[in-house]
């Protein structure tokens, strides 16, 4: 054997063992962006790695949405509601179609408002008030909008807040008296 | 002769046994020698391939969370203009053409803009490239359509531009990449540079690898020059810089086991996200993805051969090929990955002399994601260690939704530098002493617009706006006037007060407040008093009023810090960052509802799946109806009060509300007020807390007005709520003047004579005190109000 063949072999072994050796691999070597990748650079997924939000310390400051069942929006799958929204839904949704949206609304706010409610009429409040408070950055002065967001928050059993929001298109609500009505029924029930 | 061999051999064959046992015992030793290193390099080897595995496929990179500003809205009335149009999309990386094709490409022609636009996952939807056609007139948005298929189009909104990273204490940053998202031109460009025949030499023949190994433990040095793009990895992946035979064997044996264990694909993708390719500051840039962003502001797969060839050229020194620093290194460099592309037949001689006639393509610092908003990033770092771990920020991924407007963030910076400059050399001052800080947020929605923590808002550093916690002296009157008003018996815009020395007992000694200007200003309207800023009338009131009241009014609209209720508070003794006076002010610019102000709207995971929102909440601070005559009082002090000096920057139509504020020794200059859109606190200063000799007016508010000049701010419409009646008041030129329902004096009172004018007296605590003065104060504090 001459001593290059030799090294082969060992080589070769060296090569055998570290294939066989016994750290047995369990997923992608590197990080691998998931499904959600878009144009911006993103994250890796992590099939195992999960990051829960720490307790918030305000809980009315924070929305803890569900992950694993959550679907986009555009999909038109609901989006899982936040654990305590079950209880005082079907009473609420009655009273939410009362107010109809002025024609001085831009068009931009009125989609909004119409994706508002597919989200909310299929369960999915949290996507529902998200896309409300997106209309009130096009528009923080329209009552309109603030009372959908009370509705929401509302069906939500937030009735505190619901009944804020509501204090707040009244603010705006101008002349619109049935818009006030309708206010002063979420406010008195936040004092219940 | 037979016996001679015989013997011979004889005599040979036991030196020749001899000679073949010690031969056979060496050939032995040497084997069992072998077999107990190879077991010893075997399980070596193990222990490696242990260590390799574990850290290639356990440690994942530490992704920092990817931090995003606001997406901008685009719908037909939003006021946008196309320079921010523009600008918006320079800030994307959007490059312009003659004809939008791709994505994150445009053009204009006349005020048509089409847009096509880059793909982008949102907390709620994703959202498709698609091609746009916007209109803009000088307003703003007029028109938006498909340009495809002409359908109008109600809303879009554009991509969410990245505004920074939150990267572990070790400082690297990275954007990860996926193989796919690796363009051909760039491994080709990297090859060429680095590794020719990187998809040949290892994956192909192995043994290849412990042949140039060996070759190198026999020299006992490297003598095959050039490591192997999986040889780099290794050492920038596993090992230290030292340079030693060890690290050597190490690094060949560690290669082997990357080489074995995973496909070239893999091991190219590692090495695209690890590779070290410059320096931001603190942060260390990794990965191409990284790097794509930082020099050039486009994702990795948008970048062409001539940003490839950059790109793959500054792994041999980052910072000496840096193309922002050394510009002309960097294009030689370049132009020489370009030969040797050519040389490896690559590319043509026609694509390389193209190539090389192309600039370097490199993003302006301030855009993408070498932009630094390093103020704004530490409220959100703040406000997301209240809610995630530490390692979750800076390992994992995530991604951060915030509220920053850069728009507004880039005027706010740059107003804020340039006017400190301008009142440093106007008053010949030592150069770069005075400090500054900005806050400006969405009055009704609490959202922080933008955040600059001093003048050079690029450096990370100390965050004034944040953490200069400072007196805020007549900012503080607001507060005292609203309770006043928030008790209409007694006090309304027109209750004279009286501006005149007083004196209060203090535990220990008295305290005899000055007013700015060191005159007394006799009987005046309560609106004068804070349009002027009248210390002796505010303390009166204060003191009428109650200091604890006024201290529970700051606490109701939001200061959170303990509040020493003494009566300097009433001249605003509290200190408060601007951030703080930016929270105070919110409510008053909001109908006196208080939304905690936020810079976080959503956290979503790496996976692009929503965790968490951060939901819009409101609160009744105060009283509609005192608030929105506080609100019309602090209209006046920018019409004909302190801030008057606003209206050469922000066109009186704006209808700005808002308040000086100046501390003893002109130590600290203050402005805080509201647009129909911002409420925004402007605090001028010196670090040292030495007096600066500038008032709120000649500081702070020149900063502000700098900033609102080029903002387009939207109007401040005020609605009276149900509970304020306008009536006419005065006689030989009345005036309308908001009154808490039921408390307005009757029409045509006060004219005519003395003493009957419907308005109820002050308490005796601020009651004119002041027998000498012959005037008759009715007439004057309307006066005073209509002038």
């Amino acid at each position: 054997m001459t001593t290059p063949t030799r090294i082969l072999m060992l080589s070769g072994l060296l090569l055998a063992i570290a294939g066989c050796s016994p750290a047995v691999r369990q997923g992608p070597p590197a990080p691998i962006i998931g499904p959600g990748g878009d144009g911006a650079p993103g994250p890796a997924s992590s099939g195992n790695v999960t990051v829960t939000p720490l307790k918030a310390p305000e809980i009315t400051t924070v929305e803890q949405t569900p992950v694993k069942t959550y679907q986009p929006a555009s999909s038109g799958v609901p989006a899982a509601e936040p654990a305590q929204a079950a209880a005082p839904g079907a009473a609420e949704r009655e009273t939410v179609a009362l107010a109809t949206p002025p024609p001085s609304m831009s068009k931009a706010v009125k989609t909004l408002i119409q994706q508002a409610e597919l989200q909310r009429s299929s369960g999915d409040l949290t996507g529902a008030a998200a896309t409300l408070e997106r209309a009130l950055r096009i528009e923080p002065e329209s009552a309109h909008v603030w009372n959908r967001l009370a509705h929401v928050r509302a069906e939500q059993g937030q009735a505190g807040l619901a009944g804020e929001l509501a204090a707040k298109s009244n603010a705006f609500a101008g002349s619109d008296e049935n818009l006030k009505r309708d206010n002063d029924k979420l406010i008195a029930r936040s004092r219940k | 002769m037979s016996a001679g061999r015989n013997s011979r051999n004889r005599r040979r064959r036991p030196a020749r046994r001899a000679r073949g046992d010690g031969f056979r015992l060496l050939k032995f030793l040497l084997v069992l020698a072998l077999l107990a290193g190879t077991a010893a390099l075997g399980l070596y080897t193990v222990y490696l391939s242990d260590i390799v595995t574990v850290k290639f496929e356990g440690k994942r990179w530490a992704v920092p969370a990817r931090v995003y500003g606001r997406p901008l809205e685009l719908y037909a009335g939003a006021p946008i203009r196309a320079d921010q149009l523009v600008g918006e999309l320079e800030q994307l990386g959007y490059r312009r053409q003659d004809k939008a094709g791709e994505p994150a490409t445009w053009s204009v022609s006349g005020n048509r803009y089409q847009l096509s636009t880059r793909p982008f996952q949102f907390w709620d939807a994703a959202e498709p490239s698609r091609l746009i056609e916007v209109t803009v007139g000088k307003g703003g948005i007029e028109q938006m359509r498909d340009a495809r298929s002409g359908t109008e189009v109600a809303l879009f909104r554009l991509e969410a531009p990245i505004i920074g990273s939150i990267y572990p204490s070790h400082n690297e940053d990275r954007a990860l990449v996926q193989r796919q998202d690796i363009p051909r031109v760039l491994v080709d460009a990297l090859l060429a540079v680095e590794d020719r025949h990187y998809f040949s030499h290892w994956g192909v023949d192995p043994l290849a690898l412990g042949r140039a190994t060996l070759a190198n433990l026999q020299a006992g040095r490297v003598v095959q020059g050039g490591s192997t793009l999986t040889q780099q990895l290794v050492k920038n992946f596993f090992l230290t810089e030292e340079r030693t035979l060890a690290r050597k064997v190490n690094e060949a044996i560690m290669a082997v086991i990357l080489e074995v264990r995973y496909s070239k694909d893999e091991i190219l993708e590692a090495y695209a996200n690890e590779i070290y390719l410059g320096q931001d500051g603190e942060r260390a840039i990794h990965g191409f993805g990284l790097a794509a962003l930082f020099y050039l502001n486009r994702p990795l797969r948008e970048i062409d051969l001539p940003q490839a060839a950059l790109l793959a050229g500054m792994i041999r020194g980052p910072s000496l090929y840096d193309p922002r620093r050394h510009p002309e290194r960097a294009k030689q460099r370049r132009d020489l990955v370009l030969d040797m592309m050519q040389d490896e037949g690559l590319i043509t001689a026609e694509e390389a002399t193209r190539a090389k006639a192309a600039g370097l393509g490199v993003a302006p610092r301030g855009t993408g994601t070498a932009a630094s908003y390093p103020a704004f990033l530490d409220l959100v770092r703040r406000q997301l260690r209240r809610d995630y771990r530490e390692e979750d920020l800076t390992s994992v991924g995530l991604r951060v939704y915030t509220t920053l407007d850069p728009w507004i963030q880039q005027h706010a910076q740059r107003a804020l530098a340039a006017r400190l400059e301008r009142i440093e050399k106007e008053r010949k001052l030592p150069a770069e002493t005075l400090e500054g800080a900005i806050v400006v947020a969405s009055p009704q929605g609490g959202e922080v617009l933008a955040v600059v923590g001093g003048r050079e808002a690029r450096l990370q550093g100390f965050n004034r706006a944040l953490d200069a916690v400072r007196p805020i002296g007549s900012l503080v009157k607001p507060a005292v006037y609203l309770t006043a008003l928030g008790m209409p018996q007694r006090y309304s815009l027109i209750t004279p007060v009286e501006d005149s020395p007083i004196t209060v007992k203090v535990p220990g000694s008295r305290w005899s407040p000055e007013n700015y200007d060191k005159q007394s200003h006799g009987t005046v309207t309560l609106e004068t008093a804070l349009a002027q800023s009248y210390n002796l009338a505010t303390v009166r009131v204060g003191l009428d009023v109650g200091i604890d009241r006024v201290a529970a009014t700051l606490r109701a609209l939001g200061v959170e810090r303990g509040i020493d209720v003494v009566p300097s508070l009433l001249l605003g003794s509290v200190s408060l960052s601007p951030l703080e006076v930016a929270q105070v002010y919110q409510p008053l610019a909001a109908g006196g509802f208080r939304t905690p102000l936020r810079a976080i709207r959503e956290v979503l995971d790496e996976s692009a799946r929503p965790l968490q929102r951060y939901p819009l909440t409101v609160q009744r601070a105060a009283e509609p109806g005192p608030v929105y005559l506080l609100d019309t009082a602090m209209q006046a002090v920018v019409q004909s009060g302190t801030a008057r000096g606003l209206n050469s920057s922000v066109p009186p139509s704006v209808g700005v509300a808002g308040k000086t504020g100046t501390t003893d020794g002109l130590r600290d200059s203050w402005f805080a007020g509201f647009t129909g859109d911002m409420v925004a606190v402007a605090w001028v200063g010196r670090d040292d807390n030495k007096p600066t000799g500038l008032s709120g007016a000649s500081g702070a508010l020149r900063v502000w007005g700098d900033l609102m000049k080029d903002l387009n701010p939207g109007p401040l419409r005020l609605v009276p709520p149900d509970t304020v009646q306008v009536e006419w008041v005065g006689c030989d030129a009345p005036a309308k003047v908001p009154f808490i329902a039921g408390y307005a004096p009757s029409p045509g009172q006060g004219c005519g004579g003395g003493g009957e004018t419907g308005l109820r007296a002050p308490e005796p605590a601020a009651a004119p005190a002041s027998p000498g003065k012959q005037d008759d104060p009715i007439s004057r504090f309307f006066k005073n109000l209509l002038r």
